[in-house]
């Protein structure tokens, strides 16, 4: 009977995006998630299929996890987490991290996903606003099989507290016309995934 | 330079002088030094711990340290003994590095050093010499506490050595040798100490202990003893020991030293090779072996493979995989709504070692949209098979 579960998660956010488990789990635990991940870990079925263009888009959807955005963090058997992984985040990332629910609403998505050229921008809204400078990772899923464009930042709270908190998402200038998926990974909040096109 | 060594020699009827008697005295501590400066190497014998006690001035909190009781043999082979726990002087460190505090989060550490010196005695009250002047009858063998700026830590194996023929120094004709015991950081504020290390954060050196130099240690009782620390060592840290014995045939054993000296030992070598182990043992797969892995996975990761193998090894042929991979149907996660029942869509590794394991949802009371194609847990086994020429590792 296997006694733990590994978790793979964002490293800078700490949602968990995988999990396994190993009746021979090694004396020490990894330190890197390498041999877990590959290329990459690859997102399916990752999402709410009414936010993709089409239930076939959202079924075909395969969204990559560039392998240095990943983490390994072994935790204690339950099977809660490890027949829902998307469902928890690890908090605490810089002392000691613990796991928990998500607390905070998935964040709005805009209901027009067609942004406009030459420079594109891209928004999605919180209901409330971050309550200090918190980590995100948006990663940019291309059309075609290019790599997955993955882009670290932080989100500063507004001053005074605001009943809602627009996120702009930055897109690179030189996208190619397409249809293309956002990930978007704020700490604290449930990830999400959100479609745009590049006329 | 170096010199042949004498000791004194007498006869009936000689008069003995001073010096002869004084020769007397050195021709054994020369010998003694000889002996603690090649057959050991240098450093702490006992205590000589540095240890601080909280202090506050009312609004500034800072430490009082004290170095504790103990004895070292210098690289010169003098014994330096400090007999009582002794304080350390935050105006004296203050004279000899001129310290600065740091920050918060990286303060500066110094070094502070044990050392001996040689000091006369007072002169005697009750003899006098030939021109009836009072001279001293005994040499002091102080040990005196100094401190380093950051970084004199480095190199202290490159002090310089007496000639081979030499006794101890005395601590004065020479720069006296230095021994490490610990290190302290400035508050700053006020003239205090701020905190106390046995080992330096930034050099990752802390005092050096007394060693053997020897070829063979060979014991008479049946067994010899490897130990971190005493059996009375009262430290947070767990107290290793390894022993070679002739118990039970013979046997090396190793684990946590117990306080009555006995190792409660987790690893055994018998005497005709036998291994017993308590814990795990990993390391490099043996050729021709076949290691297993097995457990529950997410769809999209890479599968895990058994323990010690090498994903490179299997990359280039020298591991065969088996693979098994089942979804696994406990709890699986559906959509919400409605009344979903699942239906394998695909459970396969693909060449990469990737997991694709998927379930598509079909809505019972709602056959008109397609159903949704959901990542999913699977069981796998994983079978490897470590070529018998090559290298599992």
């Amino acid at each position: 009977m296997t006694q733990e579960v590994n978790l793979l998660y964002i490293k800078s956010t700490g949602h968990v995006i995988a999990a396994f488990t190993r009746n021979g789990e090694p004396a020490k635990p990894e330190t890197t998630a390498d041999a877990f991940v590959g290329d990459g870990l690859h997102l399916r079925g990752f999402g709410e299929s009414p936010d993709f263009y089409s239930q076939k888009d959202f079924n075909d959807a395969d969204m990559v996890i560039p392998a240095a955005q990943v983490g390994i963090f072994r935790t204690g058997y339950d099977s809660t987490i490890l027949n829902a992984p998307f469902t928890w985040q690890l908090i605490n990332l810089d002392a000691t991290p613990t796991l928990s629910k998500f607390n905070n609403a998935k964040p709005t998505l805009p209901t027009t996903p067609v942004t406009a050229t030459p420079n594109p921008t891209l928004t999605l809204t919180l209901a409330g606003s971050v309550i200090a400078t918190t980590n995100v990772l948006f990663v940019l899923v291309s059309p075609s099989p290019a790599d997955p464009i993955a882009t670290p930042s932080k989100v500063d709270p507004p001053s005074p507290t605001q009943a809602s908190q627009p996120i702009d998402i930055p897109l690179p200038a030189s996208l190619a016309s397409g249809e293309y998926y956002s990930l978007v990974f704020l700490a604290g909040y449930p990830a999400c995934v959100l479609p745009f096109k590049i006329p | 330079m170096a010199s042949i060594i004498v000791r004194p020699t007498f006869y009936e009827g000689e008069i003995l002088p001073a010096a002869d008697l004084t020769a007397s005295v050195d021709a054994a501590r020369g010998q003694m030094a000889r002996h603690d400066r090649y057959v050991h190497i240098w450093g702490i014998v006992s205590g000589l711990d540095l240890v601080g006690t909280d202090a506050s001035t009312g609004t500034q909190k800072y430490k009082t340290v004290t170095l504790k009781a103990g004895i070292a043999i210098d690289g010169t082979g003098r014994e330096i003994v400090v007999p009582e726990d002794t304080p350390l002087v935050a105006s004296d460190f203050q004279s000899m590095v001129n310290p600065k505090a740091g920050t918060p989060a990286a303060p500066i550490w110094y070094p502070v050093f044990l050392t001996g010196q040689d000091a006369p005695a007072s002169p005697s009250t009750n003899l006098t010499g030939a021109c009836n002047s009072s001279l001293p009858t005994r040499i002091q063998e102080n040990p005196s506490i100094e401190y380093g700026s950051p970084g004199s830590e480095i190199n202290l194996d490159q002090q310089t050595l007496p000639a081979l023929s030499d006794g101890p120094a005395d601590g004065t004709t020479s720069d006296p040798w230095r021994i490490l015991v610990g290190f302290v950081s400035w508050v700053g504020t006020i003239p205090q100490f701020a905190d106390v290390k046995a080992v330096s954060p930034d050099s990752l050196i802390g005092p050096r202990y007394v060693g053997v130099n020897a070829a063979s240690v060979v014991s008479g009782s049946g067994a010899v003893k490897l130990a971190t620390h005493p059996a009375n060592f009262t430290g947070q840290a767990a107290t290793m020991a390894l022993e070679i014995h002739e118990q039970n045939d013979g046997e090396l054993i190793f684990g946590k030293q117990n306080p009555d000296g006995s190792i409660a030992q987790v690893l055994t070598i018998s005497s005709k090779g036998d291994i017993t182990a308590a814990g795990k043992v990993t390391g490099a797969v043996t050729p021709g072996s076949v290691q297993v892995q097995s457990g529950i996975a997410s769809d999209g990761m890479t599968l895990p493979l058994p323990i010690g193998i090498d994903p490179a090894n299997v990359d280039a042929g020298k591991v065969e995989l088996f693979i098994h991979v089942t979804p696994h149907y406990e709890q699986p996660m559906g959509p919400t709504g409605g009344t979903y029942f699942p239906v394998p869509y695909e459970c396969r590794v693909d060449d990469k070692r990737q997991i694709h394991c998927r379930l598509q949802w079909f809505d019972a009371n709602n056959t008109t949209t397609g159903p949704q194609v959901l990542p999913a847990l699977c069981d796998y086994t994983v079978i490897a098979s470590v070529a018998a020429s090559g290298s599992g590792s």
